[in-house]
Parts: C-alpha cells; sequence; structure tokens
C-alpha cells in the first residue's frame, strides 16, 4: 500500500538520471479508479506524463523514473474532466456513501499491482493526518510504522461520493449511489455540507430525489438549500414535492426569490402552491395538502374502488378514509377504506359512508387540529372552507412532523 | 398553575433571546474573566489615559466579527474548515495548534476568574474549580447547554451594573473624554502589554472561530444577512465596547482615585462597584463574575475542540457518541482537565494568569487576521461578497499595527533592566 502523502513532492529523473521536477499531483481514470497520469511541477512549470512512461516506483528510495524516450506534455489543469487526487480530492470534504455521513479526506491508499496504481480507500482518521504532517519530516518507515500504530479509518473508494463532481462520470457515480440512499440519510449529508456543495449535489440528484431528501431536512436547511440552488432547478424539485411542504419552503425564502421560483414552477402546480402561501402557515389552510385523492358522491363503490387503483400511490398513503364530495365540491361524508372495500362494487358509495367528516375549516389554528386528531384518532383529516368546499387533506404525517419541528 | 406561570415566563425569556443573534451572544461571552480583569487593570493602572484603545478596537471589532459572519453565511463553512481547504493540513495544523494553547490559557483564565470570584466568598479555590471544572464536563456532555445557555446570557446582564456604577462614582467626565479622544501609546512593555491585551480580550481570535460557526449552524441565507446580521454584530459590538469602556471608567474613578493601581484579587476590582452597590459590591461582582466566567469556559473548550477537530478532518459534535467522536472528546475533556489544574498549581498567581494570556490573544490575532482577510479575497469562495477595499484596509492595518506593537513588546523584553511583563 502506497499513500499520496508520501507520493507528493519526490523527485522524478528520466533516464539519463538527469532530475526533472517533483511530483505535483496524480490524474485518475475515474471509471476504472486508475492512476493515468502523474503531474510534474519544476520552476519551468507543469508537464504530465502517462502513467506507461514511468520506469521505476518507489517511494521507500524517494525516487520516481521515467523510461526511455518518455516525453513530457505541459499540464494546464484547466481541464475540467480531469479528477485530480491533491487538487480535488485531498482535504476537500467527500460522501461516505456506506457510513452515510460527511467526512475530510486527509490522505490517499493507492496499490502497485502489475504496473498500475490503483486506488483502494480515502483515509479520514487521525493515522492519515498524522502521515501528512511528518511526511518529508521524519524517515519514511519510521513514518509508517507510527501511523500503522494509530486508528486507521479508512472509506473504500467505491464507496466515495465527491462532493464536487466535475466531471459526467463522476456525476453519474455520485447519482447512482446518492439515489440508493434513504432520503433522510441524504437530507443528514445536506445538513453537513456547505452552500456551493449543497448546490452541486441537489444538481446531481434528480428532481424527485432531490425534493424527497429535501423534504426531510430541517425548515431552516430546506430554505438554506432552496436559496443556493439556481431557479429553474429550485422549481424542478419543489414541482415533485407535495404543495404544501413546498409552500412552507417557499414561504421561509425572501419575497424576491420566492416570485422568481413561483415564476418558474409549472402553472398548476405554481397555482396550488400560491393559494397555500395566502394560509397562515398555523392554520389548517397552512398545514393541508392541496393534491389528494376524494371520491364523488355520484359514483358507484366499484368505480371508487377503480379510480383509487388508477391514481399516483402518494396521493392516498396516510387515507384510511375516502373524503366524498358533491358535484358542486362540498364535502358531504368520508368512506372508511376498509368498508369500502368489503362493500359490494354496484352500490352507491354514500351508503357506505360517515356523514360526520369530523372536518375543519382552513382557518383552524394548529392547537385545535391536533386535539381533533388525539381525540378520534385519526390519521388523516379533511379541510373545507367557510362555505364547506373541500380544500385539501391533513395528514398524521404534517402533524407529528410539525409538532417535532414546533419546538 | 405555578408550573404553568413559570412556562409562561420561560416564553417570555425565549423571546428576549430570540432576537439575541450569534453576533450578540458572541460579544456577550467577550465580557469573560479576562475581559474584566483587564479592563479592571487598565482602569486601576492607568486612569483614563488608554480609553482611546477602545475607540480603534471598536472598529475592527465590527468589521472582523462582519467578516466572520459574512464568510459562514456565503460559504457555509466553519472558520477551519476553509482553512484547511484553501491551506492544506500543514499549516491548518500549526495554527490549531497555537489556538489550542492560546486557548488552554483563556480557559485557564477563565478558571482562574471563578475561583477568585468565589474567594471574595471565601470560597478556597480548591473546592471552586474542581466543582466548577465538573459541571461544565457533565452540562455539555450528558446535560442540556442550550437551556443553560439562556440563564448564563440572562446573569450575564449583571454587568450593566458597571455603567451605572461609573455614573454614581462622578468620574472626571472632561478627563474621560480627553483620555477616548488623544491618543498616548505608552513607552513601556507593561504598559504595550495593556494595549495588545484589551485587543487581544475584546478581539479574541477563539471567538472568530466560534461566531463564524453559530453562523453556519443557524443557516442565516444571504438575503437575511444584509439586513438583520449586520445590524447584529454592530450592535454586539458596541455593547461590548460600551460596557467596557464603563468597566474602566469605574475603575478610574474609584480605584486609580483612591490610589490603588494595583489590582491583587477579586475583592480589589469590586471596590469599582460600591459607589452602585455598596456592601453588596462584592457579592454583586463575585456572582456576575463567577458566572460569566463559567459560561465562558463552557464555550471555549467545546468551541476550541470543535475547531481543532475540524481542521484536521475528525469527527466532532456534542450529539456524536463517544465511540463515534472520541479524539473529539478526549481534547475537550483535556482542555478543561489541564486548564482547570493549572489554576490548582500552589501559590498560581490568578490575576497574572489572566493578563498574560489576553495578551497572547492579541499576540495570535494578527495571524488569524492575515488567514481571514486572505481567504475572504477569493473569488471563487466569496463571489461578489469578497472584500471592499475600506474592509481590507481595516484588517491590514489592524494587522500591521498589531505586529508592530508585538515587536515593540518583543524588542522591550530583551531591553536591558525592562520591567516584567504584567
Amino acid at each position: 500500500m502506497v499513500h499520496l502523502s508520501e507520493v507528493l513532492r519526490l523527485p522524478v529523473f528520466d533516464s539519463t538520471g538527469a532530475r526533472l521536477g517533483r511530483v505535483d499531483d496524480l490524474h485518475v481514470d475515474s471509471t476504472r479508479g486508475v492512476v493515468d497520469r502523474l503531474v510534474l511541477r519544476s520552476r519551468a512549470g507543469a508537464n504530465s506524463v502517462p502513467w506507461q512512461a514511468i520506469d521505476s516506483f518507489s517511494p521507500e528510495h524517494r525516487r520516481v523514473g521515467l523510461k526511455e524516450g518518455a516525453t513530457l506534455e505541459a499540464w494546464s489543469g484547466a481541464n475540467e474532466e480531469a479528477l485530480c487526487l491533491r487538487r480535488d480530492v485531498l482535504d476537500r470534504q467527500i460522501i461516505d456513501t456506506q457510513g452515510r455521513k460527511v467526512v475530510r479526506v486527509n490522505d490517499i491508499a493507492l496499490e502497485s499491482a502489475a504496473g498500475i496504481l490503483v486506488l483502494r480507500r480515502v483515509e479520514v482518521g487521525l493515522a492519515g493526518a498524522v502521515r501528512r504532517l511528518l511526511a518529508g519530516v521524519i524517515a519514511p518507515r519510521m513514518l509508517r510504522r507510527l501511523a500503522d500504530g494509530l486508528s486507521q479509518q479508512g472509506i473504500p473508494w467505491d464507496y466515495v461520493g465527491m462532493v464536487e463532481p466535475g466531471s459526467a462520470r463522476i456525476r453519474l457515480k455520485v447519482h447512482q449511489q446518492l439515489a440508493k440512499m434513504h432520503p433522510a440519510d441524504l437530507a443528514d449529508i445536506l445538513e453537513d455540507l456547505g452552500r456551493v456543495e449543497r448546490r452541486e449535489i441537489v444538481a446531481a440528484l434528480d428532481p424527485e430525489t432531490a425534493a424527497q431528501a429535501l423534504s426531510e431536512a430541517e425548515p431552516s436547511v430546506q430554505a438554506a438549500v432552496v436559496e443556493a440552488m439556481h431557479v429553474e432547478q429550485a422549481a424542478d424539485v419543489l414541482e415533485e414535492m407535495p404543495p404544501d411542504e413546498a409552500a412552507d419552503i417557499l414561504g421561509d425564502l425572501p419575497e424576491a426569490r420566492l416570485q422568481a421560483v413561483l415564476d418558474a414552477m409549472e402553472e398548476e402546480d405554481a397555482e396550488e402552491v400560491r393559494e397555500l402561501l395566502a394560509f397562515r402557515e398555523d392554520s389548517a389552510g397552512g398545514l393541508m395538502t392541496s393534491d389528494f385523492f376524494h371520491a364523488r358522491a355520484s359514483w358507484t363503490v366499484g368505480e371508487t374502488l377503480a379510480m383509487l387503483q388508477k391514481v399516483d400511490e402518494d396521493l392516498v398513503t396516510e387515507m384510511d378514509e375516502i373524503p366524498v364530495a358533491g358535484d358542486d365540491e362540498k364535502l358531504v361524508g368520508v368512506v372508511p377504506l376498509v368498508r369500502l372495500v368489503r362493500a359490494p362494487g354496484g352500490r352507491p358509495v354514500t351508503e357506505f359512508m360517515r356523514r360526520d367528516a369530523r372536518a375543519v375549516t382552513t382557518s383552524t389554528p394548529f392547537k385545535d387540529i391536533v386535539e381533533r386528531f388525539e381525540k378520534y384518532h385519526l390519521r388523516a383529516l379533511a379541510v373545507v372552507d367557510e362555505f364547506g368546499s373541500l380544500k385539501g387533506m391533513i395528514n398524521i404525517e404534517d402533524v407529528l412532523s410539525r409538532l417535532v419541528k414546533g419546538d | 398553575m405555578l408550573r404553568q406561570r413559570v412556562a409562561g415566563l420561560a416564553a417570555r425569556l425565549g423571546m428576549v433571546f430570540a432576537v439575541f443573534g450569534p453576533g450578540m451572544i458572541t460579544s456577550n461571552v467577550d465580557n469573560d474573566a479576562g475581559g474584566i480583569y483587564t479592563y479592571s487593570v487598565c482602569g486601576a493602572r492607568y486612569g483614563y489615559t488608554l480609553l482611546w484603545v477602545l475607540l480603534p478596537v471598536t472598529v475592527a471589532l465590527i468589521v472582523v466579527q462582519e467578516m466572520c459572519s459574512r464568510m459562514g453565511t456565503v460559504t457555509g463553512k466553519g472558520l477551519a474548515d476553509l482553512i484547511r481547504e484553501e491551506f492544506g493540513l500543514r499549516i491548518t495544523f500549526l495554527l490549531m495548534m497555537l489556538l489550542l494553547v492560546t486557548n488552554l490559557g483563556n480557559a485557564a483564565a477563565d478558571f482562574a476568574g471563578l475561583a477568585s470570584a468565589l474567594e471574595v466568598m471565601g470560597i478556597s479555590r480548591f473546592v471552586s474549580v474542581p466543582v466548577g471544572a465538573a459541571f461544565i464536563w457533565w452540562l455539555i456532555v450528558f446535560g442540556t447547554y442550550k437551556s443553560a445557555e439562556k440563564i448564563f446570557l440572562t446573569i450575564c446582564l449583571v454587568y450593566f451594573a458597571y455603567p451605572v456604577s461609573a455614573f454614581l462614582a462622578h468620574p472626571d467626565w472632561a478627563e474621560a473624554v480627553r483620555g477616548t479622544v488623544t491618543p498616548v501609546l505608552p513607552t513601556d512593555l507593561p504598559g504595550l502589554a495593556m494595549v495588545v491585551g484589551i485587543v487581544g480580550t475584546t478581539i479574541a481570535p477563539w471567538m472568530q472561530f466560534y461566531l463564524q460557526s453559530s453562523v453556519v449552524e443557524k443557516e442565516v441565507q444571504i438575503a437575511d444577512y444584509r439586513s438583520t446580521m449586520w445590524f447584529d454584530v454592530i450592535l454586539g459590538s458596541v455593547v461590548a465596547v460600551l460596557v467596557a469602556f464603563f468597566i474602566v471608567v469605574a475603575c478610574a474613578a474609584t480605584l486609580h482615585k483612591a490610589g490603588i493601581t494595583e489590582i491583587a484579587s477579586g475583592a480589589d476590582a469590586a471596590r469599582a462597584l460600591e459607589p452602585l452597590a455598596g456592601r453588596a459590591a462584592k457579592a454583586l461582582f463575585a456572582f456576575g463574575l463567577a458566572v460569566a466566567s463559567l459560561f465562558a469556559a463552557c464555550i471555549l473548550p467545546l468551541s476550541t475542540a470543535y475547531s481543532v477537530c475540524e481542521g484536521l478532518g475528525l469527527e466532532a459534535g456534542v450529539n456524536k457518541r463517544f465511540g463515534e467522536a472520541s479524539e473529539f472528546y478526549w481534547l475537550y475533556t483535556a482542555i478543561i482537565v489541564i486548564s482547570a489544574a493549572m489554576i490548582l498549581m500552589p501559590g498560581v498567581p490568578l490575576l497574572k494568569i489572566i493578563l498574560v494570556s489576553q495578551v497572547a490573544n492579541g499576540l495570535l490575532l494578527p495571524v488569524i487576521l492575515v488567514f481571514m482577510a486572505l481567504l475572504i479575497r477569493r473569488r471563487e469562495l466569496m463571489g461578489e461578497f469578497v472584500n471592499g477595499p475600506v474592509y481590507d484596509g481595516i484588517t491590514w492595518g489592524t494587522t500591521i499595527v498589531l505586529v508592530g506593537l508585538a515587536i515593540a513588546m518583543a524588542a522591550f523584553s530583551v531591553m536591558p533592566g525592562a520591567a516584567p511583563a504584567p
């Protein structure tokens, strides 16, 4: 095992023994996780050689030798697609996608096998820090013995998620790994990152995954993330969220930003959010979602069940009672899901519903909503306006998270 | 019934502290044992003559704290994090070691403050310091620091007794104004050290790390930054320096006037509150100082351990379990144990420790300022929020003046026959 700390600053010689400079960086082929170029720096500037041109590579003897006829190419380093270990990975924050947390890279372990140098893991613990600090200060052999005695904390390269994915390929890799994570873990990671890194990570995710992760984050973090994103991107992500959550986040943004994001959203989604934004945040109107399933009083049991099977599952997750509305959109009652399933398909749905829907109005304060949930053991509650028209639903989930975040 | 009343009171207190931003809290912690004693000694020893130092210090304090909150807001990262990313591990490590040593002194100063406060009340330091240290350790590791913070902040308002006392002491206001507007630099080592100490205690390096982390944790948005944070920083800085001003004036009008130019113990320093509190001055002083010391002694080891771990890429945070962040907890514990032990060594002069630690702050400050100035000019980090010429001028100006003072101190201390440091 070789460490990046031992490789950096090693002198590089050509085949005649003339000194060319010192190792400045290692360029990586990120799909294979293999070092493919060596960047060296001398007073004249930076150059690079392909890894195949390296004849001897021995940190123990503190030298790198090039093969005969190896040619140096000028190195600008400005290439966006390039991944360089010292420049892009060392000292940076990365995501440990297995341990699901953000860590800082102290050193990088590589393995030299059959003439190629393979990336093994990034080191995040004390051992890596000590190796970095004392590299070039005490003898390499002593340093190895010292560092090996300390606690080793490494993350295998396959589980490293780059926070600022420069190249498209890394972006893809990061995306695949992050999309597999639980949204709550992803939210914790977002909370740990800086402003730019958050924007990069959210940009690497598809809007749906980003929306799920954002839903799980603290309210202050949600607003900060949306503030850091590009307007178009923020709009895409917010469209994927339930309108009530999107409204809560947008409500914390400054007015100008709020309008810009709303303008960039699809007209239909933006309209729903606008309506919700008009309600006080601690009232039923501010808490409810306007995106939900309801039955019509004219439907039969069979029609209702058929519709239930067709709609998006998100719209019915917490609903153990389905609200029923007349053609004038007025709430006429709720039908328990269990009763609906057991009822004969041809009968009208209104026969099986309970007329007292226990609904609240949009202006009902949060305290009363909690009491109602507790009193009737509800999982979902219908919300109507002052004329009795069905406006939205409040899930137990919305109530719980407000209760938890409330203090 | 009673429970409801208590809850109501707590809610109202909560309202008051809701407007306390990171800037206000940081400035409040600023008036810890180091601050109180440094300002007291300044007033007792030099009367009104060094009051002028507070004017440039106010400007520098505002600028430095604003820079920290701006960096925290724009990058979403702590100061140690940024230094690590931009300057590498080795420089960060050296800087963190300097910070650690200086902060050990500061933590010791806070335990010294606690010891001296309770000695006024006749409680031995061999009781107060171990009990205080154990309490702090428990509070952070097992307790609920957040609720304790509000109690601390409330009791710190005791320091508003100083302005009242200063007025009641009938100071020579003409003399005070003259001292505030005529800069006269002392030309001996203790005098120069006093100036550096005043700067170091008011703009303590550790507080910049603490402030920036608080801003990051608070998730301040850039849009809010310009309106509220700016105000918070200015108000906090001005209040901190005003309290300092009145401590100096109160001490000058009582101690210095009575010919007491050396403060040997908390009992001496407490005399500055006699015009207000009479016989209760000692109790008032002791109570306020003890709480302020405990408060700072809570935050300081925590902030230090946090900065060091952050800079070195080690897991940190009180919400992590011991096994997850063992280095953090060991470091935190070691800082408390070592600094408390320093105070318990036989024959340790409490006040000297306090003053020397504040001078050390003043010597570390220019180093931190250089890093801050270099970071905040990077457009790739700060975007449009890089420093303007006025800010740059003030930052570099402060740095150069402090380096000049440090060189002058070094020159005086090697000169034959120079007086020992304070």
